[in-house]
C-alpha cells in the first residue's frame, strides 16, 4: 500500500509546548537551517519547472523547424534529454520534503509510537547514507569528467561534466533533507520530554 | 581483475596464478560483428593452458554500450569489445580507427594503434590491443538514389560515426539507437540508416530495406579494450599473448567476414533489396574521408598531423 | 553462485528495503550499492551506477514521460476535462446503469488524456462519487466503474507506464501507446456491457431517476464547443504517433502545447492553474524518473552476474508449453501488484521476462500490453491495490474497506476474462502497430 500524501514532513513546531531550554536553542538553530534549506530546494525546484519546460518548447520548436520550414535541427532531442537530468534531479530534494517519493508502507502503516519512530529513524539515516555514497561518486565522476576535458560529440559539443553536475547537486540536497528530517525526528522527542 | 589460486612453491607460483578477465561486448554475441570475440576467448584459453580465463559478463544489456568504454576505464570490467564512436567523448582520436585510409597490416606495421593506445592509455588508462572486427559501413535507404546530390534532405540515422559524411552530402542525420531503426523505418520517420556493411539482417529489417548503396565507406572501427591496470598485473608472457591473440582473432574473424558479407547479400536480394552503384562513387568516397578528417580535426585535443601520420597514406 | 541464487539474493535484498518502508528509489540505490560491493567492487561499480543513472535519464526515450503527465494535469487543473464528462451526461438517456456507464464512458475519455491511473481515478471518484451516492447506486456500481475506468490510463495511449515500459524492455514506445488502444477499447466495453447487464437484472443497484432533459441546442453545442477540442486533441496525439509523423516524445510535446493552449482559448489558463499545472507535473514526474534512475544499475546488474541468462535458459529448457511461461509471469506481475506499485514492478520484472519473451519467440508489443493490463489489475485487486486506497479517500468514511474489496471482484473478473480474450487473439493488439506501419 502506498500513501502519497501532501503534508509536509517537518512537524509545525510552533503548536507543540516546549519544555526544555537546550532543546528549544538546537530547535531554533534548526528551524533557521530548515527555512533557508527551503529556500534553495524552492530555487532548484523553479530550475526543473523551466526545464521542463524548456523540453516542451525545444521538442516543438524541433518539429516547427523540420515540418514547417524545412530546415531539421538536430540538437532539440539532445537537449530535451539532458533537461529531463536536470529536472529529475533538481526536483528530488523538493518532492522529498512533501513526502512525494513513494513507498510501500505495509509494514509502516501498521506500526505506532515508538517502534514506528526508530524505524523511520532507521529510514531516514540509512536514506542519507545512501544518496551520500551517491553523491560522492558522481561528484568524483563529474570533477573526472571536468578535468579530462570531456566533451559530447553530440550535434552540440556539450561539456559532460555539466551534465553530470545535477547529479551530484541533486544527491547532496536530498542527503541534507534527509538528516534535516532525521534530526526532526530525534528533536521531537528531546524538546518535549526533556 | 586477477585471483590467486592456491600455490604450491615459491618456484612455481606464477605459472600457478589463474587471471580471470572479464569482458563486455558493445553487441549481443549473436550479432556477427562480434564474431571475432569467441575466437579471442579460445585462442587466449588454449595457448595460455587455462592460465587465462576470460569470462563474458555479456552485451548492452550487462553494460550499456555508451558506457563500456568508461567500464573498463575504471576496472567495473577488463576488456571490452566496443565502437570507438561509443565512448570517443573521452578520447575523441580514438575515431581515427573509423578515417583510417590505411589497411591493418599497414596499420600494424606503423605502429598507428600503439600510438592510439597511448593516446588512450593517457586520457582513461585503458590499452587499445586492436581493431576487433573487419569491415566497412553502408547507408541503407528507402528512396532511390543515383548520386551523391541525391542525398540532399534525406533523413538518415546515424552516430558520429557517419555525422561528417552526412553532413557533407547535405542528409539529416537523425540519431537513434540500433534498436530503434526497424521501427523508425517502419513508421517513415527515417528515409534509412546507416550500418555496418554486414549484420544488418541482424537488426531485421531486411524486408523494409529497398537500396543498399554502394561503394561501402570508411572502416569499422570496433576496438578492443583493456584496462591497463589488468594488463600490466599479468605477467610478461601472458600479457604478449593477450596482445598476439587480439590481433591473431581479428585476421581469423576478417576471413569469415567476405563470405558473411556474401551470404548476407543473397538473402538481403531475397527480400528485394537493390544494389545501387553511384554514378560519383569516387566522390561519394572523397566526401566521405575528407569530411571526416575535417571533423575529426574539430574534435580532438592533439595534434591532427600525428594522427596523419599514422592513419593516412 | 548459481543463477537462481543470484536471483533469490537480489529480490530478498530489494524486499526488505522496500518493505522496511524506504522510498522505492532509495531502496533501489541502497540494493544496487550492496549488489556492487558484492559481484564489481565499490568503487569502480559505483561509478558505473552513477553513469547508468545518468544515461538512463538522458535517452531520448523518456522524455515523453513528463510531457504527457504535464498535458493531462492542464486539462485537469484548469477544469476542461469535466466538461466532457458534461456534455456525456447530457447525451446519455435513460439506459440502465446510467451514472456507471456515464463513468466508464468519461473514465475511458479521461484516459486518453492521462497517462496516470492514479489521476484517474481521483478525478472520477471525486466527480461521480456525490451523485451515485445521491441516487442510491451500490457501491458495486460506484466502486467498480470508477477503479474500471481508472485502471484504463495505463493502458489506453498516453501511458507514462507503456512509455516505461518501452525504455526498459527495448520494446518500440511507438507501438506498445498504438497497440494498447483496442485492448483498452476492448475492456471498456467488457465492462460497459457487465455494468449495463447487471443494472438491467438487479434495479435496487442501480436505481432509475428521471434525467434532467437537456435541450438539443445544449446537447450540440456542448458537443462542438467543450467535447470536440478535447477530442480533436485525443486524435491528434494517436495520429502523430500512428502515422510515424512524429516521434512519440514529439507527440507529447504538441499534445502537451495544445493542452496548454485549448484552456488559454477558454481563458482559463490563470496563474492558479498553471502554478498547480507545473507542481503535479513535477512532483509525478520526478518520482517516477528518480525510481528509474535509481534502478537502472538493476537491470544491468542482473545481467552482469548472468542471472538474466540462467533464467532465460532455465525457461527455454522446460518441457512445458511456452504459454504456460507466458502465464506465469503474467502471474507474477499480477501477485506482486497487489502491494507493490506499478512502477516498482516493472523496474524487477521488465529485465528478467523480456530476454525470456524474446527467447521464447512471442511478440513483444503483445505481451508488454498484457503486462501493463495485469499491473492495471494488480492496482485495484484487494488488499493492497494503490486504486483502492484513493477510493477509499474520497467515499464516506463509514464505507469499510472489505465493502470496498467486495465491491471491485466484478471489475477484476471481468478484466481477467479481456487478459484471456487478448492471449487467445493476440492481434487485438499487434493489428493496429502493423496497420499503421504501411
Ligand atoms: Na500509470
Ligand atoms: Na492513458
Amino acid at each position: 500500500m502506498i500513501k502519497v500524501n501532501d503534508k509536509g514532513s517537518s512537524v509545525a513546531y510552533k503548536e507543540r509546548s516546549v519544555v526544555n531550554k537546550v532543546g528549544l536553542k538546537i530547535y531554533k538553530v534548526y528551524s533557521t537551517f530548515n527555512k533557508f534549506f527551503s529556500k534553495i530546494e524552492n530555487l532548484f525546484l523553479y530550475i526543473a519547472g523551466i526545464s521542463i519546460l524548456s523540453i516542451l518548447i525545444a521538442i516543438c520548436y524541433g518539429v516547427f523547424a523540420r515540418e514547417v520550414f524545412n530546415s531539421p535541427v538536430l540538437w532539440t532531442n539532445d537537449l530535451a534529454g539532458y533537461l529531463l537530468v536536470y529536472a529529475v534531479f533538481f526536483a528530488s530534494p523538493w518532492i522529498l520534503k512533501n513526502n512525494g517519493h513513494v513507498k510501500v508502507d505495509l509494514i509502516l502503516g501498521n506500526l505506532q509510537g515508538r517502534v514506528l519512530k526508530y524505524v523511520n529513524l532507521l529510514i531516514t539515516f540509512g536514506s542519507s547514507i545512501v544518496t551520500f555514497i551517491f553523491f560522492w561518486f558522481s561528484l568524483k565522476v563529474t570533477l573526472s569528467s571536468y578535468n579530462r576535458g570531456v566533451v559530447l560529440l553530440d550535434n552540440i559539443p556539450w561539456p559532460e561534466y555539466l551534465l553530470l553536475l545535477p547529479l551530484a547537486l541533486g544527491s547532496l540536497l536530498l542527503t541534507i533533507r534527509f538528516l534535516i528530517i532525521f534530526t526532526n525526528l530525534l528533536l521531537k522527542e528531546k524538546v518535549i520530554e526533556t | 581483475s586477477s585471483e590467486e589460486t592456491n600455490s604450491q612453491g615459491e618456484a612455481d607460483a606464477s605459472e600457478e596464478e589463474i587471471y580471470n578477465i572479464k569482458v563486455a561486448t558493445a553487441l549481443d554475441l549473436t550479432n556477427k560483428q562480434m564474431a571475432g570475440f569467441p575466437i579471442f576467448k579460445e585462442i587466449i584459453e588454449e595457448t595460455s593452458d587455462g592460465r587465462i580465463q576470460i569470462e563474458h559478463v555479456g552485451g548492452p544489456e550487462a553494460i550499456p554500450g555508451f558506457n563500456q568504454g568508461e567500464a573498463v576505464s575504471n576496472g567495473t570490467v577488463d576488456m571490452s569489445w566496443v565502437f570507438s564512436s561509443y565512448y570517443a567523448e573521452s578520447v575523441p582520436e580514438a575515431l581515427v580507427s573509423n578515417f583510417t585510409e590505411l589497411s591493418y597490416e599497414e596499420e600494424i606495421e606503423r605502429g598507428s594503434f600503439e600510438y592510439l593506445s597511448e593516446l588512450h592509455e593517457n586520457a582513461m588508462n585503458v590499452k587499445v590491443l586492436g581493431r576487433g572486427a573487419q569491415g566497412k559501413y553502408s547507408i541503407f535507404l528507402n528512396d532511390e538514389v543515383n548520386s551523391t546530390e541525391d542525398f540532399a534532405g534525406l533523413k538518415i540515422r546515424g552516430t558520429a560515426t557517419y555525422a561528417p559524411l552526412l553532413q557533407g552530402l547535405g542528409a539529416d542525420a537523425i540519431s537513434m539507437e540500433g534498436g530503434e531503426i526497424y521501427t523508425a523505418l517502419e513508421r517513415g520517420m527515417i528515409d534509412g540508416f546507416a550500418w555496418a556493411n554486414y549484420s544488418v539482417t541482424d537488426l531485421g529489417v531486411q524486408e523494409l530495406v529497398n537500396y543498399q548503396v554502394v561503394p561501402d565507406f570508411n572502416t569499422n572501427d570496433l576496438l578492443i579494450l583493456m584496462n591497463a591496470n589488468t594488463m600490466e598485473n599479468l605477467p610478461e608472457d601472458l600479457q604478449e599473448l593477450v596482445r598476439e591473440a587480439a590481433i591473431q582473432s581479428y585476421y581469423e574473424m576478417a576471413e569469415g567476414v567476405e563470405k558473411v558479407i556474401e551470404e548476407e547479400h543473397a538473402s538481403l536480394k531475397e527480400t528485394g533489396t537493390e544494389f545501387i552503384e553511384l554514378e560519383d562513387s569516387e566522390k561519394f568516397q572523397t566526401i566521405a574521408l575528407e569530411q571526416s578528417w575535417e571533423w575529426l580535426n574539430t574534435r580532438i585535443n592533439s595534434d591532427i598531423s600525428e594522427l596523419e601520420k599514422y592513419f593516412r597514406k | 553462485m548459481e543463477w537462481w541464487a543470484v536471483i533469490i539474493l537480489f529480490f530478498v535484498l530489494l524486499m526488505v528495503f522496500v518493505m522496511i518502508g524506504f522510498p522505492v528509489a532509495f531502496a533501489f540505490l541502497a540494493v544496487n550499492m550492496i549488489l556492487v560491493i558484492i559481484f564489481i567492487n565499490f568503487d569502480s561499480g559505483m561509478q558505473t551506477l552513477v553513469l547508468s543513472a545518468f544515461r538512463s535519464l538522458g535517452s531520448f526515450t523518456l522524455t515523453p514521460i513528463p510531457l504527457f503527465i504535464l498535458m493531462g494535469e492542464v486539462l485537469f487543473h484548469s477544469g476542461l476535462v469535466m466538461k466532457l464528462l458534461d456534455v456525456l451526461s447530457r447525451w446519455m438517456g435513460r439506459i440502465p446503469s446510467r451514472l456507471s456507464i456515464l463513468t466508464m464512458a468519461s473514465g475511458t475519455m479521461f484516459a486518453a488524456l492521462s497517462g496516470s491511473a492514479v489521476a484517474n481515478a481521483a478525478m472520477l471518484g471525486s466527480s461521480m462519487v456525490p451523485e451515485m451516492q445521491k441516487r442510491g447506486y451500490h457501491l458495486k456500481m460506484s466502486v467498480g466503474p470508477i477503479l474500471g475506468a481508472g485502471s484504463l490510463a495505463t493502458i489506453i495511449p498516453p501511458s507514462t507506464t507503456a512509455i516505461l515500459l518501452g525504455g526498459l524492455g527495448g520494446i518500440s514506445v511507438g507501438d506498445l501507446l498504438i497497440g494498447g488502444i483496442l485492448p483498452g477499447l476492448l475492456l471498456a466495453t467488457l465492462m460497459i456491457v457487465y455494468f449495463m447487464v447487471i443494472g438491467a437484472f438487479d434495479s435496487s443497484l442501480a436505481p432509475k431517476y428521471e434525467v434532467e432533459k437537456s435541450s438539443w441546442k445544449e446537447r450540440i453545442r456542448g458537443l462542438i464547443f467543450d467535447a470536440f477540442p478535447l477530442l480533436g486533441l485525443i486524435f491528434l496525439v494517436v495520429w502523430l504517433i500512428f502515422s510515424g509523423f512524429a516521434t512519440p516524445t514529439e507527440s507529447a510535446a504538441i499534445g502537451a502545447l495544445g493542452a496548454l493552449i485549448l484552456p488559454a482559448l477558454y481563458g482559463k489558463l490563470n496563474k492558479d492553474v498553471i502554478k498547480k499545472t507545473m507542481i503535479g507535473t513535477i512532483k509525478v514526474s520526478g518520482m517516477i524518473l528518480l525510481i528509474l534512475a535509481a534502478s537502472a544499475g538493476f537491470s544491468q546488474l542482473l545481467a552482469f552476474t548472468g542471472a538474466t541468462s540462467g533464467l532465460v535458459n532455465a525457461v527455454l529448457s522446460l518441457d512445458t508449453a511456452p504459454i504456460l511461461s507466458i502465464i506465469g509471469m503474467l502471474l507474477i506481475v499480477l501477485i506482486l501488484g497487489t502491494f507493490i506499485e506499478p512502477i516498482s514492478i516493472l523496474m524487477i520484472t521488465t529485465p528478467l521476462f523480456i530476454p525470456v519473451v524474446f527467447a521464447l519467440d512471442f511478440d513483444l508489443v503483445w505481451f508488454g500490453i498484457l503486462v501493463l493490463i495485469c499491473l492495471g489489475i494488480g492496482n485495484i485487486t484487494p488488499p493492497f491495490g494503490l486504486l483502492l486506497f484513493v477510493i477509499r479517500g474520497v467515499l464516506p468514511s463509514d464505507v469499510s474497506m472489505k465493502e470496498i474489496y467486495k465491491s471491485v471482484m466484478g471489475v477484476i473478473t471481468v478484466s481477467l476474462c479481456g487478459v484471456i480474450i487478448i492471449m487467445v487473439f493476440p492481434e487485438i493488439v499487434t493489428w493496429l502497430p502493423s496497420v499503421g506501419s504501411e
